[in-house]
């Protein structure tokens, strides 16, 4: 398709009624008050009744949006259906990422996978969420969450520990799926 | 000499030579798994191959000798073909076991499969399963699966240690590595095993899990546990030590060290270190600044009269000082203090016929070169202890806590409370640095550079890999600021320049430096 320019015509030429100026403020005023007044009540049918909302304003932060899939939050950690960790502090994540805000003390354990985190740390005031820790794990035990509320009036609060990244997997069914899907394409 | 040409390249090598070693002299990598510089030949895993012209089929470098006019290929189709050939039998019966293995990172297996495997397994049936993850000896875990069956393992222990407690037991695929009954891997070398072992099979209790190996950098350096000297590498993340590796040196340690020697690392970073100048007070010992004790000493080492009288003040250096240190310790009791007084006590034990020397610190040898003893009617040790209860000696400078380990310690520590002044500078808290009256806290050889001679004259550097704790200083910096508040100014900006004033005044010494040290070590003939 060739590229080329449309010209817009414009109609320039107003009726009186238009040129008279304060008619058509008020009808503008009219307008954006309308809105504002939808928006300012418009979530309770929404909310009370379960109606179709109408309005695309969301009331943050009693309202989220659901970002899709692909959204990269903050890393967290996945806690296997069985309770335990799936990390084994491979110490792979904390190698690839760029912003070394990983920091893994690995130990051994008497189960079967040998190895665990014993502590298992992220600076989450350094990191870039840029999602290399996720593509690079071979067991899949850290994925990005769709949590973006990670300020904080302290930076030491924002080392988050182990405690603070565990998620249990059976609420990270949709990213694990996606990361399956993802990552197969390259066939690692 | 034989003069062949191997990938393009043309190549003298002493006849008997085998390709692989020639290859790798030359700096062209043929990758391999049972072959070690320092084991017989064995020839059982087969990466070795290469072709050869002429020949029918392709060959195991490692066992094959150079030939005059010898045509090598090692990476030509043919050879990439049957490696990949080799990997995909290696693999067969590997686990999937990476993330978890502890070799991770410096495992052979990994490394050639990136280079020569096939990224797809087409085994599709049941992988054969053997013992994971079992004590085989005192310092090592055992993992059948992981093991490719090179028998470096066993080859060490018939060969190196002589203790051959390892064999290969059982045949074909259920052939599997282990330990003579009633034994464990236990000799005092048994940690060697996990160094050759190119895969995770054989890995140290004391190393498993407690770091990735890519995590550390290495600093060369020369163990401090024995007169030997085995040259290691020292390696360290975040300031910390987490192992000690041997580093070839075919004059010293070939490629070994004991067990003893490279589980040492922990005294490094034990709690007991000195890490502050004390000066005692009453019945306690309280924390100063480094200025305040180097000036209680300058003070304590003056009579009544203001002056200082070298005959009652003896001096006992360390065994475990760094030349340069031993040295400068020397030219401070001397000329600063004016006393012969001076010696030093080495710790004696255990000895074998293969590393292990007798004299337990790193450099008697250097010690007894930098004259450290009694000259000109000083005394020696005994002489010193002896002479505190008539009154003979006052005041003591003492390096180290060796003391300690000579017969009838107790004596001598309670003949230490009569000294008029006692100051012990050393890396860890001791009975003796209990006793004294400065303590001055000093760095350990990881921590400092230097050289140290060997039992056999070989001086080697060892070079700083970690910051020392607190305030500790290295000793050569301590007698340094000491002899300065002294009136006596010896100054240098590093062990480097000390060297050279050695190499002026002690005449075994007259062509060391540490450009011609190098990583390998220079010979003198010392004393
Ligand atoms: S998302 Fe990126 S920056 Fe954040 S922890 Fe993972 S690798 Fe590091
Ligand atoms: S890459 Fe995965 S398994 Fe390895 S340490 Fe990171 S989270 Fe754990
Ligand atoms: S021995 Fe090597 S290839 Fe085998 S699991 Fe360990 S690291 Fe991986
Ligand atoms: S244990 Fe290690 S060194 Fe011994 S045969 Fe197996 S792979 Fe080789
Ligand atoms: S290195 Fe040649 S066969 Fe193993």
């Amino acid at each position: 398709m060739a590229i080329g320019i449309v010209k817009v015509k414009r109609n320039v030429k107003m009726t009186f009624w238009e040129r008279s100026y304060i008619p058509e403020v008020l009808r503008g005023i009219a307008i954006t008050s309308r809105h504002f007044f939808i928006n300012l009540v418009g979530f309770i049918p929404a909310i009370l009744f379960g109606k179709e909302r109408k309005i695309f304003t969301v009331y943050y932060p009693e309202e989220r949006v659901k970002y899709p899939d692909a959204y990269r939050g903050r890393p967290i950690l996945v806690l296997g259906d069985d309770g335990v960790e799936k990390c084994v502090a491979c110490g792979l994540c904390e190698r690839i990422c760029p912003a070394f805000c990983i920091s893994i003390q690995p130990a051994e354990t008497e189960l079967d996978k040998e190895r665990y985190p014993e502590t298992f740390t992220i600076d989450q005031s350094r990191c870039i969420v840029c999602g290399f820790c996720e593509e690079v794990c071979p067991k899949e035990a850290i994925l990005m969450s769709q949590d973006t509320e990670i300020a904080d009036y302290d930076r030491k609060k924002m080392l988050y520990r182990k405690e603070d990244l565990l998620v249990a997997e059976k609420d990270l069914r949709m990213r694990q799926a996606y990361v399956r899907g993802a990552f197969a394409r390259w066939n690692y | 000499m034989p003069t062949f040409i191997i990938d393009n390249k043309k190549i003298t090598a002493d006849k008997g030579t085998t390709i692989l070693k020639a290859a790798l002299d030359n700096g062209i990598k043929i990758p391999h798994f049972c072959y070690h510089e320092k084991l017989s030949i064995d020839g059982c895993c087969r990466m070795c191959l290469v072709e050869v012209e002429k020949m029918p089929k392709l060959t195991i470098a490692c066992n094959t000798h150079v030939a005059d006019d010898m045509v090598v290929h090692t990476h030509s189709p043919k050879v990439m073909k049957a490696r990949a050939g080799v990997m995909e039998f290696q693999l067969i019966n590997h686990p999937l076991d990476c993330p978890v293995c502890d070799q991770a990172g410096e495992c052979r297996l990994q490394e050639y499969c990136f280079d020569y495997g096939v990224p797809h397994s087409r085994f599709r049936e049941e992988k054969r399963k053997k013992r994971k993850r079992f004590s085989i000896g005192e310092h090592i875990v055992f993992d059948e699966e992981r093991c490719i069956l090179c028998r470096r393992c066993v080859r060490f222990c018939r060969e190196v240690s002589k203790t051959g407690e390892v064999a290969v037991f059982n045949r074909g695929d259920r052939s599997y590595i282990g330990i003579y009954s009633g034994r464990g891997l236990n000799n005092k070398y048994s940690l060697c095993t996990t160094d050759i072992c190119p895969v995770g099979a054989l890995t140290s209790k004391d190393f498993r899990f407690k770091v990735r190996v890519w995590f550390l950098t290495e600093t060369e350096s020369i163990c401090p546990e024995c007169s030997n000297g085995c040259n290691i590498k020292i390696c360290v993340r975040n300031n910390k030590i987490y192992r000690y590796l041997p580093r070839q040196n075919d004059n010293v340690n070939d490629t070994w060290m004991c067990n003893q020697g490279r589980l040492s690392y922990k005294n490094v970073h034990s709690d007991d270190r000195l890490t502050q100048p004390l000066i005692r007070s009453g019945d306690k010992q309280v924390p100063v600044k480094w200025d305040e004790a180097l000036a209680i000493i300058a003070k304590g080492f003056k009579g009544r009269d203001g002056k200082v009288d070298g005959s009652h003040i003896g001096g006992i250096g360390s065994p475990h000082s760094t030349n340069e240190e031993g040295f400068l310790f020397r030219r401070f009791m001397r000329d600063a203090i004016g006393t012969n007084n001076i010696d030093f006590a080495v710790i004696k034990g255990y000895k074998d016929d293969m590393l292990i020397k007798e004299e337990k610190a790193a450099n008697p040898g250097g010690a007894k070169d930098m004259t450290l003893w009694p000259s000109n009617g000083g005394h020696g040790i005994s002489d010193m202890i002896g002479g505190i209860s008539t009154g003979d000696v006052k005041i003591l400078y003492i390096i180290g806590r060796d003391l300690m380990e000579l017969e009838k310690s107790e004596k001598i520590l309670d003949s230490l409370g009569n000294l008029d002044f006692l100051v012990v500078q050393d890396t860890h808290v001791s009975d003796l640095s209990r006793k004294a009256d400065v303590v001055l806290p000093s760095a350990t050889f990881a921590e400092k550079d230097g050289t140290f001679t060997n039992i056999n004259g070989i001086v080697q550097r060892i070079r700083k890999a970690v910051d020392p704790p607190g305030d500790s200083l290295p000793d050569w910096e301590i007698i340094s600021r000491l002899s300065k508040v002294m009136g006596y100014p010896m100054e240098y900006n590093s062990p480097e320049e000390i060297m050279d004033e050695i190499a002026k005044e002690i005449p075994a010494y007259k062509d060391v430096n540490y450009k011609g040290i190098g990583n390998q070590g220079f010979k003198v003939n010392s004393s």
